[in-house]
């Protein structure tokens, strides 16, 4: 064969057209997909790339406020990032009131600051490489649960990019932000008395609509919960094992409403990666015995306050944590006790031996710690508190004091739910929340799964042969769990609507480390003839398994790959999963310019934003039939003076409300005086019934 | 990272402790799963039906495999290659197996749990060695560099794909119309025999045996799963081929050359024969390429037997074997090892072997036929009492496809104007095969002897089917379809990776051509997957995958009227027998009835009546007919393209008029009773 003919160079670029040349007038012939696919799918993109930037951004500036070097970089990837984040919500909350909400503010925000944090957000991005580490060090049970983890996540990304379907987010999670974005501000929202929330998470779902329309902040939802399970596992990974972190995680998202709420836009997860951050950083503080942890612990305490009023219950454990660990813990700052590189697979150094309690001379201590961390817990959180005290006169807006918003009336019909079930929710809380707490269902209303139960249940087995900075770690674990605990038995008896097991889950992933260290133990026992790690891992899987069945056949039923696709469109998907309620919202929609809509006992009202005002805490009716006597003609007057042309009024949650003792017959008797009286614009199977008021 | 800083824990009271925690996590789950039920009871047993489904077909290709491997040891062969291969062997084995006994005794489900059973025990140091074969692909991937992995993940992903759409109720033509419905009227009937009625049972059936025992065993689905199985082994023997004959990349080229296209990958989960002819189109390659360096007459007559199993498969298959007759004569051509030239004596008794194999294992085919209609070529060439001169006629007189540039420039027209579904070559292959396979001769320097004499194999192969290929295109419009030629992709596949071999090895001022190559290559591949994903999605495969959606909306869904009316059958009062026109699909019909298999049931009835309403009528009652089913948008579209006489449809109309209208399927169907 003779060769060289034909010069190389001019052989590789003939080559590179050919191919070029082929493939081009191939997909000529064969458009893989059609223009609006592609449209479709590069706004899809877009919405995960939007989210990644607010989330790099977060973590770069994470990393320029805190290095953490002493922490592994999975640890402090979610921790920095979680700090940027709380941070952003408030500068987000002050830009938002003092100049506006508009897309260029929010773009400016999201680019000037990488400018400046160029390395930071690099850096912060490059340390997601411990996952590969990870991974490896996981063994075939790690690697099974981390596909699986990772399938948990894609389904709920993907479920995340279509249109918002659960009950908060429409009500006020997506609502709020679409208030302040129609508004151009944040500003108080009168009709929503969930304004008063702390709002760090809808500050940020507020940025992130701003930039790439309303699907994104379920996306950036989804990022925050992927930040937490990335802390988590470093942390488990860094004090337990790599095995034992993905069991921790497989843990926790291998409860149904847990991995699901991955998709539905809430703030339960950012409220778990500020958990996180406080057991963390009170760990880290427990075996060093730094202010500079307890100062972070206390930020992300009152990070987790500006998110959620509930999830002030990390506080409270956080502080329980420091008084009791201040009383019991090492005498004078054990630095021995901390782990000083638990990123690189070295073994840790051992534990000491615990100093005898000496409360006198210990309480100066204490004192001085539980200020500091008070203290920046209450300066994190001051500014929920100052916004709910400037547009309100009420610090703690919508709660404990009655304003013009909020009358007593509605804060008692609000708060006077009685306590849900007997003691036995009290005494034995985790075995009831998990057991009988079921996803939408009265009570706990989540499915948690049962391996933080069955496996954390199981953390303190072989306690003699751990470790002391295990043993460190599983106490201090236990007391933060324990307190929470107790607040949560407590807070469930004084109201109903506070046993839900969703408004603590700033502790659960503290329950996903017992978890870990459960299974890890029971991996380690030896029972004569039997391997019960591998029964363990077998139940884990099976578990893990079921769950992920569950969730695809949920989004399968959703219509979420045909929505994907563009097969289904956002308002067939809706009507799909709303049923007649999205059918109502295309008849708000479908009203004449300058039409606004009262709605009755439907609270979900981010579908219809500014027109209508929704029946937030379904008390619209009883509250204004009462404040105006029972009087037709002064309800309907008063509506007019409000500006409302219409009213959607839902029959079917007037249905349930009907058995209701709140409601008195006379009540519901106006009612039915009143609605003949208004003309019906749209009639949706009795179910929602659109009038126009005379 | 921390390590336990002690071994196991034990203690006197172990068993006890042990004892407790076990049942501690018992409760918790037993209680817990009580309250959180994951599943229904109805997706229970659908899942369940699934998982035995899937492991019946691992049973059977573990047979075949097991059996093969017990004939053909093959270790001169790439390992995974080589248990491709072996189970093609098993395969074509056990079909003619399979129609010798179930003609003679019978088909039931028992038989088939036999067979399946019988033949794992019997041969179960062959199934244990054919098993131990594929130990290898974990390492295999393992030393792939980052371009196979993404490779790998892309085909293990469209695979994914193709198994949820196979583990749905088939929906594509050709499995409604025979491949499906033969095997479905063998168990029926409880017997292979000639079906009068279906002139495709007189189509070579080796791929319709192996689906009636796998429908035998647990239900309909399971054929289209051994439908993919058929194709899985025909990629990862091609690919596997190739990396051992031309370097790890090439290997995972050729794989997604393959599975590139849209048609490719989809039809593995069709339920079609194509496939298989694929699977044994690789085998007699690779047989042939080992006896080309001196292996043995062993693999020639290996590779006749495979070629008669991919004729005895479908016709169109032969293409295997006249490419494989044209390599014999020409490898002769060359000097043996020694260095002295071959005389030619020798040629013609290597290809006399190979004709003789291939006779041997394809003449159960021409038996049957012989046998049953008195015509070998059933249902072609000679006239018979259910294939007449008209209907012979009228199947075989399509009009040519396009002009001569479809044959002069077939690789580009085939690869680049040849769409799914559409008139003429009707498949999109990819770029892939026709990109890298005709940079093939890069690879001439880049790899070894061995790889050169594999280089030449393949050259001789692909030049005489494309030669076929063009010549049949240029005898009937028909014969211009690329899914008829699969037999001979795992060839292009393996040109595809010699290409993609050679252009990692081309210089070109500091560009690395190999790098962008691997774009294309994943950028094809995600390309791909995104189509077949959204047809997937489309077909609403999910739902049923998941027990969300019934059967039968499933098909509703996909095959729309045409469901809706096969449906409605079952409530006909019993008795009825339904006789089709224009709808050749039969395979969801709920009542006993009678597919217009190749759409000309009117026109030879028309006529061989005369015309005559009446005695059209009487013929249909007198065969037991009580209804007729008529796909009248069909009709409309043939009619509008003026294919018959006016009077053929003048009689239908009068035909029309006397029956009695039953139902009305949007239009689009009407079901008719036979007064």
């Amino acid at each position: 064969m003779r060769e060289k003919r034909i010069s190389p160079p001019l052989i590789g670029l003939l080559a590179a057209l050919w191919m070029i040349g082929v493939l081009a007038a191939y997909y000529w012939y064969h458009k893989p997909f059609t223009p609006e696919l592609a449209v479709h799918l590069l706004g899809l993109g877009g919405q995960v790339a939007v989210s990644l930037a607010v989330i790099g951004l977060a973590g770069g500036l994470g990393a320029r406020l805190a290095p953490l070097a002493g922490d592994p970089p999975l640890v402090r990837m979610a921790l920095q990032a979680g700090l940027g984040l709380g941070l952003l919500g408030v500068v987000y909350l002050v830009l938002g009131a003092a100049i506006g909400t508009a897309a260029w503010l929010g773009w400016l925000l999201l680019f000037l600051p990488p400018i400046l944090l160029n390395r930071n957000v690099w850096g912060w991005f490059r340390q997601a490489t411990g996952l590969v580490r990870l991974y490896r060090g996981g063994g075939g049970l790690g690697r099974l649960l981390a596909w699986g983890i990772g399938a948990v996540l894609l389904l709920a990304l993907l479920t995340a990019l279509a249109p918002p379907l659960k009950f908060d987010s429409l009500v006020y999670h997506l609502g709020l932000p679409r208030a302040y974005l129609a508004m151009g501000q944040v500003r108080f929202v009168p009709g929503n008395m969930y304004w008063g929330m702390p709002q760090t998470g809808e500050m940020l779902y507020t940025w992130a609509i701003a930039l790439a329309g309303t699907k994104t902040f379920a996306v950036l939802g989804w990022a925050f919960g992927v930040l937490t399970l990335i802390g988590l596992a470093g942390f488990i990974e860094s004090r337990i094992s790599a095995r034992g972190a993905w069991v921790g995680c497989a843990a926790l998202v291998s409860g149904f409403s847990l991995a699901s709420a991955l998709s539905w836009g809430y703030i339960d997860w950012l409220v778990m990666l500020f958990g996180i951050g406080v057991f963390v950083r009170l760990e880290s503080w427990s075996r060093g015995r730094r202010s500079k942890d307890l100062v972070l612990a206390g930020i992300f305490a009152g990070f987790a306050l500006g998110t959620k009023y509930t999830a002030g219950v990390v506080a409270l454990a956080g502080i329980a944590l420091i008084v009791l660990e201040g009383f019991f813990g090492p005498v004078n700052a054990p630095r021995t006790l901390e782990i000083t590189d638990p990123g690189d697979g070295s073994a840790p150094a051992p534990g000491n031996e615990r100093g005898r309690p000496d409360t006198k001379s210990r309480f100066p201590g204490i004192l001085r710690s539980g200020i500091v961390f008070g203290l920046t817990l209450t300066l994190t959180s001051l500014p929920w508190w100052l916004k709910n005290l400037l547009a309100t006169g009420n610090p703690f807006y919508p709660f404990v004091f009655a304003t013009e918003t909020m009358s007593a009336f509605r804060l008692q019909f609000y708060q006077g739910l009685p306590p849900w079930g007997g003691w036995e929710n009290a005494l034995l809380l985790p075995w009831q929340a998990t057991i009988t707490g079921v996803e939408a269902a009265a009570g706990f209303g989540v499915s948690a799964g049962p391996l933080l139960l069955a496996l954390g249940g199981l953390s303190g087995i072989g306690w003699r042969r751990r470790r002391g900075d295990q043993q460190q770690l599983l106490r201090n674990a236990w007391l933060f769990c324990l307190a929470g605990w107790i607040v949560w038995a407590l807070a469930g008896r004084l109201s109903g609507l506070l046993i839900q097991t969703r408004l603590y889950l700033g502790l659960f992933p503290v329950l996903a480390i017992l978890a870990a260290a459960g299974f890890e133990a029971l991996e380690r026992f030896q029972w004569p003839g039997v391997r019960l790690g591998r029964i363990a891992a077998i139940a884990v899987l099976v578990v893990f398994g079921l769950n992920l069945f569950e969730l695809t056949g949920q989004a399968v039923r959703r219509e979420v790959p045909g929505y994907l696709f563009n097969q289904v469109a956002d308002s067939d998907y809706l009507a799909q999963n709303l049923g007649m309620y999205a059918l109502a919202m295309e008849a708000v929609d479908g009203l004449p310019e300058g039409a606004r809509v009262k709605m009755l006992w439907e609270p979900r009202g981010a579908y219809c934003l500014p027109v209508c005002e929704p029946d937030e805490i379904l008390d619209a009716w009883i509250t204004t039939i009462r404040e105006h006597g029972y009087d037709v003609d002064a309800v309907q007057e008063a509506w007019r003076r409000d500006s409302f042309t219409h009213l959607l009024y839902y029959a079917s949650g007037r249905e349930f409300y009907a058995q209701d003792d709140r409601y008195l017959p006379q009540d519901w008797q106006t009612l039915d005086d009143l609605l003949p009286q208004l003309e019906t614009v749209a009639d949706l199977n009795g179910i929602y019934l659109l009038y126009r008021l005379p | 990272m921390a390590k336990p800083a002690a071994g196991r824990e034990t203690s006197p009271a172990a068993t006890e402790i042990g004892l407790g925690l076990f049942l501690w996590l018992l409760a918790v789950l037993g209680a817990y799963f009580l309250y959180h039920k994951p599943l229904e009871a109805s997706q229970g047993i659908h899942l369940l039906r699934m998982a035995l489904q899937v492991a019946c077909v691992l049973g059977v290709t573990a047979a075949a495999g097991g059996l093969g491997s017990r004939i053909a040891p093959l270790n001169d062969f790439p390992p995974l290659a080589g248990a491709a291969v072996q189970a093609a062997l098993g395969f074509g084995l056990l079909a003619l197996l399979i129609l010798s006994v179930g003609a003679v005794l019978g088909v039931s489900a028992w038989a088939g749990w036999l067979l399946l059973l019988g033949t794992l025990v019997s041969f179960r140091s062959g199934v244990s060695r054919w098993l131990s074969a594929w130990k290898t692909l974990p390492a295999v991937i393992a030393e792939s560099g980052r371009f196979g992995r993404l490779v790998g993940v892309a085909l293990a992903l469209a695979i994914g794909l193709s198994l949820f759409e196979a583990l749905a109720p088939p929906l594509r033509w050709d499995s409604l119309n025979y491949h499906l419905v033969l095997p479905l009227a063998y168990l029926e009937g409880g017997r292979v025999a000639f079906l009068p009625e279906n002139i495709f049972s007189g189509m070579p059936q080796g791929g319709e045996m192996l689906y009636t025992w796998s429908i035998s065993l647990a239900g309909l689905e399971t054929a289209v799963l051994l439908g993919l199985v058929f194709g899985v082994l025909a990629v990862v023997g091609t690919a596997d081929f190739a990396r051992v004959r031309f370097g790890r990349a090439a290997g995972w080229a050729a794989g997604a050359a393959l599975l590139g296209g849209m048609s490719l990958s989809g039809g593995l989960a069709w339920g079609y024969v194509d496939w298989l002819a694929a699977l044994y189109g690789l085998g007699v390659f690779a047989c042939l390429d080992e006896w080309g360096v001196g292996r043995g007459r062993r693999y020639l007559l290996l590779a006749g037997a495979l070629a008669g199993f991919a004729l005895g498969a479908k016709y169109t298959a032969g293409v295997a074997a006249l490419a494989g007759c044209a390599w014999i004569l020409l490898a002769g051509f060359g000097k043996s090892d020694q260095g002295e030239a071959r005389p030619n004596t020798a040629r013609l008794r290597n290809l006399v072997v190979f004709l003789l194999a291939l006779a041997l294992t394809s003449l159960p085919w021409w038996l049957k036929n012989w046998q049953t209609t008195g015509n070998p070529f059933f249902p072609f060439f000679i006239p018979t009492a259910s294939m007449t001169p008209l209907r012979q006629e009228l199947l075989q007189g399509q009009a040519v496809h396009g002009g001569w540039e479809n044959a002069l420039l077939l690789p580009w027209q085939a690869s680049v104007t040849g769409i799914e579904e559409v008139q003429g070559f009707g498949a999109s292959l990819g770029p892939l095969l026709l990109a890298l396979g005709m940079l093939s001769w890069l690879a001439w320097s880049a790899v070894g002897e061995r790889g050169k004499r594999t280089l030449r194999a393949s050259w001789v192969f692909g030049v005489t089917a494309l030669l076929v290929w063009a010549a049949a295109g240029r005898i009937s419009g028909l014969l211009i379809q690329s899914r008829l030629y699969l037999a001979v992709f795992p060839v292009f596949g393996m040109l595809a990776g010699a290409g993609f071999r050679g252009l990692i090895g081309v210089p070109w001022s500091g560009v690395r051509l190999g790098r962008i190559a691997g774009v294309m290559v994943l950028l094809v591949l995600g390309l791909n997957l995104v189509e077949t994903s959204a047809g997937t999605v489309y077909r609403r495969v999910p739902q049923q995958t998941f027990g969300l959606e019934s059967r039968d909306a499933f098909l509703v869904h996909n095959l729309g009227e045409y469901a809706r009316a096969v449906q409605s059958l079952d409530a006909l009062p019993p008795g009825s027998r339904v006789r089709m026109l224009w709808e050749a699909r039969s395979l969801y019909c709920r009542a006993p009835c009678e597919a217009d298999e190749v759409l000309d049931e009117w026109i030879v009835l028309a006529r061989g009546h005369q015309y005559d309403a009446a005695a059209i009528l009487g013929a249909w009652r007198s065969q037991g007919f009580t209804h007729v089913l008529v796909f009248s948008h069909g009709a409309e579209r043939i009619r509008a393209g003026g294919r018959f006489q006016p009077q053929d449809w003048a009689a239908w109309d009068d035909v029309r008029a006397q029956l009695e209208p039953a139902a009305d399927f949007g239009g689009v169907y009407h079901l008719y009773r036979i007064p």
